[in-house]
């Protein structure tokens, strides 16, 4: 056991802070809006800490830093890509703007006013099928870091992905979208502190000229340069651009810290922020990843041609490496705030992704079937209600998967994968909506479908590379929307008022 | 090699401390913009009559 009572005083206050904290916003719901977008009266700086804690989790840092493992600085890429493609969407509006001016509450409403009511619920089963197996492995993920920081028996993994799941379930069942708010300001100040205390641990324990060292000695010039890395090329960057274009503006989670602000003018002010932490959320847990490299690979060279890291005659994955060096360079008392710090990342991203998908579920699979089968609308209250019942519901999936799903490759890359399952039609469709008039709804439900089967045909079953199966992915999307419009032109009369207009 | 390791050097560096500042400055803010979001939330209720 690596924790002290220091370090269990500091992650439990930290633990009983939060739920309190949380179950205080239970007293601000009124109706659905309040429940989902907090009342669109998100404000610049909450927006930002929520934003950014929404996307920086356990997880985040996992596969960031199991990415700089095994391919050093030219990863960095990665979150260059991110940040900019952030800031750009954030000066521009691109589609974000309008999303708000429309007063949203999830992505796939915006195809009901532009398309029809059948897209929105076919893009509705498309999204909640991306994001639940996305946020799958998230738990077992976390788990795997929480016993390897503790020290904790692997035994216990299931009672602690069992224990994270239901704290977080609480505060977001009982104030859905201002519980988590209120946490995110808490859980983005404990995050970054976390963060920033981490990072200059790792570089000042490995050193930064041994750091360079070993990059060099063990990737050579692919370690640095993106364009010649054999895991990466021309074909990632492309992919990546695209990839964090669609997640800034089509992103549920993202898009409803925007739908959630008081004004389109300030959303974009949000994004732009936000942007420029996105640049250190990936490259300083990459910069962990590169610095257990330094201090732990000295293990057989693998398929991903970087050696295995070995930790006290222990062979581990390089997904365990930054865990095992927290472990070991984090004294008592540092290593409580860090694993606090990572719990809180941990909490805000589930918390607001629980949310995300069962607000898919609820808004755009359940209740537009029930006005299509002819049953009278929800009130607000009994709204809610479904919300939390579709919680639970992916909760407990989320729970399943993660304890029975074994991931093929590198997290970073499975998720971008199961991420673009529903990224690439939706972008384009967006896209095609706002900014192509001939776009119809035979495109958008081609650009649906073609964007799902180019992920999961050539990733699941072809066993393709991810950076060409995302770029199909994104292709083929495109393609369909083009062909499907132009073939099957959109009546006037058949459009929603909306669109029309 | 040594362009490449110089250039993410200082994006590194820039990305660490942009996370740093506005961290603080959120920090110190976000707490007028909780009570903002409260107010709101408050308001609204009392216009709907509850």
């Amino acid at each position: 056991m690596n924790f002290t009572s220091l370090d269990w005083i500091v992650v439990i206050a930290y633990l009983v802070t939060t739920m309190g904290i949380g179950i205080i916003g239970r007293r601000y719901i009124g109706d659905v809006s309040h429940y989902l977008v907090a009342g669109r009266e998100l404000g610049l700086y909450v927006g930002i800490a929520t934003l950014a804690a929404t996307e920086i989790g356990t997880i985040t840092f996992m596969y960031y830093a199991e990415f700089g493992y095994k391919a050093g600085f030219a990863a960095f890429a990665a979150a260059v890509i991110s940040g900019l493609a952030m800031i750009i969407v954030g000066r521009t509006g691109l589609i974000i703007h309008r999303f708000r001016e429309l007063r949203l509450m999830t992505v796939p409403e915006y195809f009901e006013i532009q398309y029809s009511l059948g897209l929105r619920v076919v893009t509705g089963i498309i999204v909640a099928l991306g994001g639940i197996l996305n946020m799958g492995i998230f738990l077992r993920v976390e788990g795997q870091f929480l016993t390897m920081v503790t020290g904790l028996d692997s035994r216990y993994l299931v009672g602690v992905m069992t224990a994270i799941l239901t704290l977080e379930l609480i505060y977001t069942v009982l104030g859905g979208m201002v519980s988590i708010v209120i946490t995110d300001y808490l859980q983005y100040v404990l995050l970054s502190v976390a963060t920033i205390t981490v990072t200059i641990y790792a570089v000042a324990h490995a050193g930064w000229g041994a750091i360079i060292e070993k990059v060099a000695s063990t990737l050579g010039s692919a370690g640095f340069n993106p364009i010649t890395n054999p895991k990466l090329g021309l074909s990632f960057l492309v992919w990546q651009t695209v990839f964090w274009f669609a997640i800034h503006t089509c992103w549920q989670t993202t898009a409803m810290r925007m739908f959630s602000t008081k004004s389109p003018e300030l959303s974009r002010k949000v994004m732009t922020w936000t942007g420029f932490i996105f640049l250190g959320r990936g490259m300083m847990p990459m910069l962990w990843g590169i610095a257990a490299l330094t201090m732990f690979g000295t293990g057989t060279v693998g398929p991903d041609g970087v050696p295995a890291p070995v930790v006290g005659g222990r062979v581990l994955q390089p997904l365990e490496a930054m865990p095992a060096m927290l472990a070991a360079i984090l004294g008592s008392g540092a290593r409580g705030i860090v694993v606090a710090g990572m719990l809180a990342a941990t909490m805000s991203v589930n918390s607001s992704y629980l949310l995300g998908w069962s607000s898919i579920i609820s808004q755009d699979i359940i209740l537009p079937l029930r006005r299509a089968l002819g049953r009278a609308p929800l009130d607000s209250r009994r709204q809610i209600m479904v919300n939390r019942l579709a919680n639970l519901f992916v909760s407990l999936f989320v729970m399943f998967w993660g304890l029975y799903y074994s991931l093929p490759g590198a997290v970073y890359l499975y998720l971008g994968i199961t991420a673009t399952i529903y990224l690439a039609g939706t972008f384009v469709s967006v896209l095609g909506g706002l900014y192509w008039k001939r776009a119809s709804t035979a495109g958008g439900y081609l650009a649906m479908v073609c964007g799902a089967a180019g992920a999961i045909i050539p990733y699941f079953f072809l066993h393709w590379s991810e950076n060409i199966t995302g770029l199909c992915a994104f292709g083929l999307a495109t393609a369909g929307l083009i062909l499907g419009s132009l073939l099957f032109p959109r009546r006037l009369s058949a459009m929603p008022a909306a669109a029309r207009e | 090699m040594r362009y490449w390791l110089l250039f993410w050097t200082f994006a590194a560096l820039t990305a660490g401390l942009s996370f740093a500042l506005i961290t603080i400055v959120v920090t110190i803010k976000g707490g007028r913009d909780l009570r903002e979001l409260f107010r709101g939330l408050v308001e609204q209720r009392k216009k709907r009559g509850e």
